[in-house]
């Protein structure tokens, strides 16, 4: 009973820890992030930080720990590199749209006229 | 089982270096393959130490005395619900314990982390598995819980009696859980900086692991007092016994640094503090493993017979000194782009806690190492006792408790004089107040005063945002005042949470304030049907009844108890003595009230026969402190729970048009 337990553990581990290295080189990539939602993704949390931002401030003019006129100065500070970042955001996403344009309209040229309709 | 036990140690051992190296690899090669075998490997590593666990309890359960250990830690009397006990009564297997706890968080670790944090992903498997694999190697090469004996005893020598008690089924385990989790943060931040990548977004994840072996770590030292108080029979609870001491410093250390990344969160400061705490700690807590484990200094804590301390003195030599080299070679990423703007600020005041709890640490430090070092010096070893730190560390901790009043009420980046004055206008009378009245009451001793007043401070500052921030909110959006406090906890449960935190601090507070100033003490002689009198009680001592059983003989005196003449309670204290441990094991009667705890310890049966000694205690407050544990676990839950994803909702709003306050 305990070889079979140590023997069936020995296998499981192998099959578990062998299975990835069998993977084609393509599909275990795609198991990996990409370098544009990363990039996105960042630009998302680091706008979701100032949003905080700014609600901690409320929180913290609600609760008489900071003046009006100290309130209205950060939060517009903050509001500016919300609206920056946002712009950030834009850009990327503009960006990712037209790589993805050129490499469609490049593939299409590679095809020729009328091949694309015959792709799989 | 031996087999299935060391054959689990030994795989799982294989594993833990493949995760380590092939991590490694998978980043140096850029083989995501190679990197995803290599997370498998630890989620398995979790499951082999599984079967290890298990192999041992099975051994415990089934009496397998062939196995030293199962020998030395229980016997054929021993009720089967302290197996678990047994399990990590000893050092093998509680380094059993701790591999596989530690095996458990870092799958857990690693399976958790989010996308955003996938270039820390490999470096913080590394890490976790060099640290896994160090105590595998130690129990296999070392301390093998499955080692067998040559010859197989009838009967084992049955679990140490100082185990036999509740707290015992959570404080160790929790205490070794809480000092092994403080390897996640810690991985984590060496993670960033072997990747170069810095920025704040671990930080999140490095708080909210360090929040979690700070819950566990503080809940497991309050076990451990608890225990102290209930068993050990001196009536205290807290004795800065250097294994004590041991858990109590990374605790701080802890403290500090889930405070101060708060900073790195809001402001992007602190970046070096955060790495240089986290590294701090860590090295800790590995210092508390090695005083448990063989140190050099004397414990009734310690495995007394390990001879492990060695390897882990050189383990902690080898990451504090990888940590920090680590650290100052990344010193020129580490810069925060903010800079404190004013000593008036929350930033400041973390800043001010930070160094207040490193104090704190440093002398607790001191007080352990010193009587090696007198030794190691003049030959003559110079024991430190309790007086030095409660001199030393009690105004530290007063200092302490005062910023928890004040540094919450505190905005960031800075505040005036006139936002202060205005925020301190109710807690600051509110304390003296309740000073005024504690002194009118009799209670005269001026720290006791001082201690309740900052106390008092803490509660009222922490009362006053709760009311203020409960009223805004009622008045905005016209909930009732109940949904209104429900609202405004969860709209900032890391703040809400974090104030029910400090309540739990100033109930601590008030338990230690009772206990330590006011207590009274009184040891009698008492033949039955005499009593013997100690604060507004008396206590008579009715009669003994002695029991025996095949392992132990236990003792119960039966007391009455009296106040203003008129019978209260009665209460039974116990005791048991255990031949093949030379051993008595004492439970003191307990009569446990809101403003006080009348203790009472059996000492012993006069030759007479017909009277016993007692200790008699009133130890006032105590109570607080106990109920401080669910409240700090309370606390810990809120701040901890996940917010649903109100910023993004609530911000076009606020980018909009800025609220006035009503």
């Amino acid at each position: 009973m305990v070889i079979l337990i140590i023997t069936t553990l020995l296998l499981v581990s192998l099959a578990v820890v062998l299975y990835p290295l069998l993977l084609p080189r393509a599909e275990a990539s795609g198991l990996e992030s990409d370098p544009a939602e990363e990039l996105a993704e960042r630009l998302r949390r680091a706008r979701d930080r100032v949003y905080e931002e700014m609600r901690v401030l409320q929180q913290e003019h609600f609760l008489h720990h900071l003046t009006d006129a100290e309130y209205q100065e950060r939060v517009r500070t903050a509001r500016v590199r919300a609206a920056l970042l946002l712009r950030q955001q834009q850009r990327v996403r503009e960006t990712v749209a037209g790589l993805d344009r050129a490499l469609e309209a490049e593939i299409n040229r590679t095809l020729g006229p009328g091949q694309d309709d015959a792709a799989p | 089982m031996a087999e299935l036990g060391t054959a689990s140690i030994i795989l799982a051992l294989a594993l833990a270096v493949y995760a380590a190296a092939g991590s490694l690899a998978g980043v140096w090669w850029r083989a995501p393959g190679l990197a995803i075998s290599a997370r498998r490997a630890t989620y398995l590593v979790a499951l082999v130490l599984g079967v290890a666990t298990a192999a041992l309890v099975v051994a415990f359960l089934r009496n397998e005395f062939g196995i030293q250990y199962v020998a030395e830690n229980s016997n054929l009397a021993m009720p089967r619900i302290y197996t678990w006990v047994a399990f990590y009564a000893g050092n093998e297997g509680s380094l059993l314990y701790v591999a596989m706890a530690l095996s458990v968080v870092s799958a857990l670790t690693v399976w958790l982390l989010p996308r955003r944090l996938g270039a820390l992903r490999p470096y913080t498997n590394i890490v976790l598995m060099l640290v896994v694999t160090f105590y595998l190697v130690v129990l296999m090469v070392l301390a093998n819980p499955f080692r067998e004996l040559a010859v197989v005893p009838v009967d084992g020598r049955g679990i140490n009696p100082l185990l036999t008690h509740p707290g015992m089924f959570f404080h160790p385990p929790m205490l070794m859980l809480g000092l092994i989790a403080t390897t996640v943060p810690f991985a984590l931040a060496t993670a960033g900086l072997l990747a170069r990548k810095v920025d704040d977004d671990w930080v999140d994840w490095g708080r909210t692991w360090g929040i979690v072996a700070w819950a566990l770590l503080g809940t497991g030292l309050l076990l451990g007092a608890w225990w102290a108080y209930t068993i050990l029979g001196w009536g205290g609870y807290w004795a800065w016994d250097p294994v004590e001491n041991a858990a109590l410093m990374p605790f701080l250390g802890l403290t500090a640094f889930i405070h101060s990344i708060m900073v790195q969160k809001r402001r992007g400061m602190f970046r070096m503090w955060n790495i240089a705490l986290i590294n701090v700690t860590f090295g800790l807590a590995n210092f508390g493993v090695f005083i448990n484990r063989g140190g050099p200094v004397p414990s009734v804590h310690s495995f007394g017979a390990s001879t492990l301390g060695w390897v882990f003195l050189a383990f902690l030599a080898v990451t504090v000194v990888g940590s920090f080299a680590l650290f100052y070679y990344r010193l020129g990423i580490l810069r925060s782009a903010q800079r404190l703007e004013s000593a008036l600020s929350r930033e400041a005041a973390f800043l001010v806690n930070n160094l207040l709890l490193l104090g704190i640490a440093f002398v607790t430090m001191w007080g352990v190492v010193f009587p090696l070092l007198s030794e190691a010096v003049s030959g003559h070893t110079v024991t430190v006792a309790e007086p030095f730190y409660n001199q030393v560390n009690g105004p530290l901790m007063l200092a302490l408790i005062a910023l928890m009043g004040i540094g919450p009420l505190l905005p960031w980046r800075h505040a005036t004089w006139t936002t202060l004055r205005r925020t301190m206008i109710v807690p600051f009378p509110v304390a003296a107040v309740l000073v005024a009245a504690l002194a009118i009451g009799g209670v005269h001793k001026p720290v006791a005063l001082l201690g309740f007043g900052v106390s008092g401070l803490v509660a009222a500052s922490v009362l006053q945002e709760w009311v203020r921030g409960t009223h805004a909110r009622h008045r905005a959006s016209g909930a009732a005042y109940p949904v209104a406090f429900l609202q405004l906890i969860g709209a900032n449960r890391p703040r809400y949470g974090g104030y029910v935190v400090h309540l739990a601090v100033v109930m601590l507070a008030f338990g230690i304030i009772g206990s330590s100033f006011y207590s009274l003490e009184r040891d009698v002689i008492l033949p039955v049907g005499q009593r013997a009198a100690i604060g507004e009680y008396e206590v008579e001592f009715v009669r003994t009844d002695t029991e025996r059983f095949a392992d132990r003989t236990e003792r119960t005196a039966t007391l009455r108890i009296y106040r203003d003449g008129q019978p209260l309670d009665t209460m039974t204290a116990w005791q048991a003595v255990y031949p093949s441990f030379r051993m008595i094991s004492t439970r003191a009667a307990i009569r446990m009230t809101p403003v006080e705890d009348l203790y009472v310890l059996f000492s012993e049966v006069q030759p007479d026969g017909r009277s016993a000694a007692f200790r008699l205690l009133v130890n006032p407050l105590m109570l607080w402190m106990w109920l401080s544990g669910p409240v700090l676990l309370l606390g810990t839950v809120v701040a901890l729970w996940p917010s649903r994803q109100r910023a993004l909702a609530y911000a076009p709003a606020l980018i909009a048009e800025p609220r006035v306050r009503p």
